[in-house]
């Protein structure tokens, strides 16, 4: 049988040639092409190789190290471990790695966008499983642990390992440059709804002191007089250290000033009267919307027990709400 | 309900009724009176009758018709190459790249390493942006046995694509493959005017026409060009002279009336994209 395309006589009974291994038989092959339904499919190839092609290229990993990184059985098997997916591309499964690489990402974007909720945290688990499941294939690839229950324990492991070694410290350092925040349990305002997400400064990264007006993050823990607080507040700085804040027939005087509109505190004001003086290292914030009930508690008592609570010392302070990512319709920045 | 069967296809009446005549020939006539009757039917609908009115649509820009007799072509006979690279390069046409660049590939697993396959992969991969893949597909069908200007054709495609100047050398030396003929001027021409380039077009097609003049295609496709350069008055001439050699010519009867609703702004355009005309 000659082949058409490198004119090379087969032997008979062959499939494809022995050369050039095109098809010698012809029988059965289908000359049907396929057809586009709808030119989206091509326009959509033809944007996302535009996107692609787009996109600068991280730096290539210089051919002196190349046989180091990825000859070696554990650094190969570490570095393709970094991040999910990419492994798997430069193992030629392609496919495979960008479905592994996509799913990675959604659920971490998820675990940003439900953070502080069952739904957050199930995918920040989820994402830590796709890191244990990708470190475990390359390295039972590379190691040769083939065995089912040799693969569950080392795989058990891993995600214990990924869990509270990797993504847990991580989560925590990067609470400390920007962390997500869910307002649960506050009284609506026109700034703030329950449920919104937001968005605020590290304690690394927030610049202190903060300045009047500024819209932060403060813990309530501790013992007060009528009552134990758990939790966290948000509202506008009122008054910083060496101000003094009084409330007279309704407005708020700061230094004998009326505060400005853009520095009142985010709901009414739960107190009918207050004369403070701020010392060093503490802040007047008017806890507005939080919701606490007293009861059999005079107007006077209430009005003390307020008073006490509006004083925030500044280790206290979480740090500024700068952003709102969550509901998607209302996001941006906050001030 | 007509739509529906617009695409069916016919037969020449002739062909019809000489069919059956044949047919009814008696049995008992001589072999050779047979074997001459069968020829003529088989003339009719062989592989190489396909491809020949597959090429004619195709020179004519209708691309619909061209790749079902490529198709038809295929039916007759599997092996022909041709008959494959046609559909391929036909998928591109009608901007069907993705289907062109899967069906290019099960070509290959037929034809390894075939120069002309290669080079309509490359097109194909091209047209969906896919730079690195098409280079790679060019590459391949000039290490592959023979020349021809397909591959010349593709790669300048390629090239053109990347806004690399060494295009227009390649279709030089596509032009200058001995295989060439004025249809591939025409093709060149097409290509540059899918890349906007109308003054780079206009130049090949008219270098066509001079080889080819009675050919109503080249007006046509000089009628697009000089439409895209907003040069509606010699377009409109185009336009007629293609509807003279073919008066049947749909297309340009569809692109002759669109000329008088051309927008303020593609005028414009098309008056800023004049820079050097033949």
């Amino acid at each position: 049988m000659q082949c058409i395309s490198c004119g090379l006589e087969n032997i008979p009974g062959l499939n494809a040639c022995a050369r050039c291994q095109s098809l010698l038989d012809f029988d059965g092959v289908a000359v049907l092409p396929p057809r586009a339904r709808t030119r989206w499919r091509t326009r959509g190839r033809r944007l996302w190789n535009r996107l692609k092609s787009a996109v600068p290229r991280p730096p290539p990993i210089p051919a002196s190290l190349r046989p180091v990184v990825f000859h070696s059985l554990v650094l190969g098997a570490l570095a393709r471990s970094i991040i999910p997916g990419m492994g798997h591309r430069s193992l030629g499964h392609r496919r495979l790695g960008n479905a592994i690489l996509a799913t990675w990402l959604l659920l971490l974007l998820g675990s940003v966008l439900f953070m502080q909720s069952w739904v957050g945290e199930s995918c920040f688990t989820g994402a830590a499983a796709i890191h244990s499941f990708v470190i475990l294939t390359h390295f039972g690839l590379n190691l040769g642990y083939e065995g089912l229950v040799t693969r569950a324990a080392f795989g058990l492991m891993i995600f214990a390992g990924v869990q509270f070694a990797l993504y847990a410290p991580l989560r925590a350092g990067a609470g400390n440059l920007y962390a997500p925040m869910r307002v649960t349990n506050l009284a609506p305002s026109t700034l703030l709804s329950n449920g919104d997400l937001l968005l605020r400064e590290g304690a690394w990264i927030s610049k202190r002191p903060y300045e009047r007006g500024a819209l932060v993050a403060y813990q309530l823990n501790g013992f007060y007089t009528y009552a134990t607080l758990n939790g966290f507040g948000l509202d506008r700085v009122v008054g910083v250290p060496g101000d003094r804040v009084q409330l007279e027939e309704g407005t708020l005087l700061v230094n004998g000033s009326p505060v400005p509109a853009a520095c009142l505190p985010l709901g009414p004001l739960p107190l009918t009267q207050l004369d403070a003086t701020l010392r060093e290292g503490e802040y007047l914030i008017i806890p507005t919307l939080l919701k606490i009930t007293v009861e059999n508690l005079n107007r006077q008592t209430v009005d003390r027990f307020m008073a006490q609570i509006s004083h925030v010392r500044e280790d206290q302070i979480l740090g500024r709400i700068i952003y709102r990512l969550a509901p998607l319709a209302r996001r941006g920045p906050i001030s | 309900m007509a739509g529906r069967f617009s695409n069916l296809e016919f037969d020449d009446r002739s062909d019809r009724s000489e069919t059956p005549a044949k047919q009814a020939q008696p049995r008992t006539t001589s072999a050779a009176a047979a074997t001459t009757a069968s020829a003529a039917a088989r003339g009719k609908f062989d592989a190489a009758s396909f491809l020949e009115r597959a090429i004619a649509e195709y020179r004519w820009g209708r691309f619909e018709p061209a790749l079902r007799f490529y198709t038809r072509c295929l039916e007759q006979d599997r092996t022909v190459i041709a008959a494959w690279v046609g559909q391929v390069q036909m998928l591109v046409q009608l901007d069907e790249c993705r289907e062109a660049c899967v069906w290019s590939d099960k070509a290959l697993e037929l034809f390894r390493s075939n120069g002309d396959l290669l080079a309509a992969r490359a097109q194909a991969c091209i047209r969906l942006a896919d730079r690195k893949a098409a280079l790679a597909s060019s590459d391949a069908a000039f290490q592959s046995p023979g020349s021809s200007p397909g591959r010349w054709i593709a790669r300048g495609e390629v090239l053109l694509a990347r806004g690399d100047k060494h295009a227009e050398h390649c279709f030089q030396k596509a032009l200058l493959e001995p295989a060439a003929d004025w249809f591939d001027r025409a093709v060149i021409g097409r290509i540059y005017l899918h890349y906007r380039q109308a003054t780079n077009a206009i130049q090949h097609i008219a270098s066509a026409l001079e080889r080819q003049p009675g050919h109503g295609y080249l007006w046509f496709l000089r009628g697009q060009c000089e439409a895209a350069l907003a040069m509606t008055g010699t377009a409109a001439d185009s336009y007629r002279r293609c509807l003279d050699a073919r008066p049947d010519y749909s297309e340009a009867e569809a692109a002759l009336q669109a000329l008088g609703s051309i927008s303020f702004g593609r005028r414009l355009l098309g008056f800023l994209r004049r820079r050097r005309l033949p």
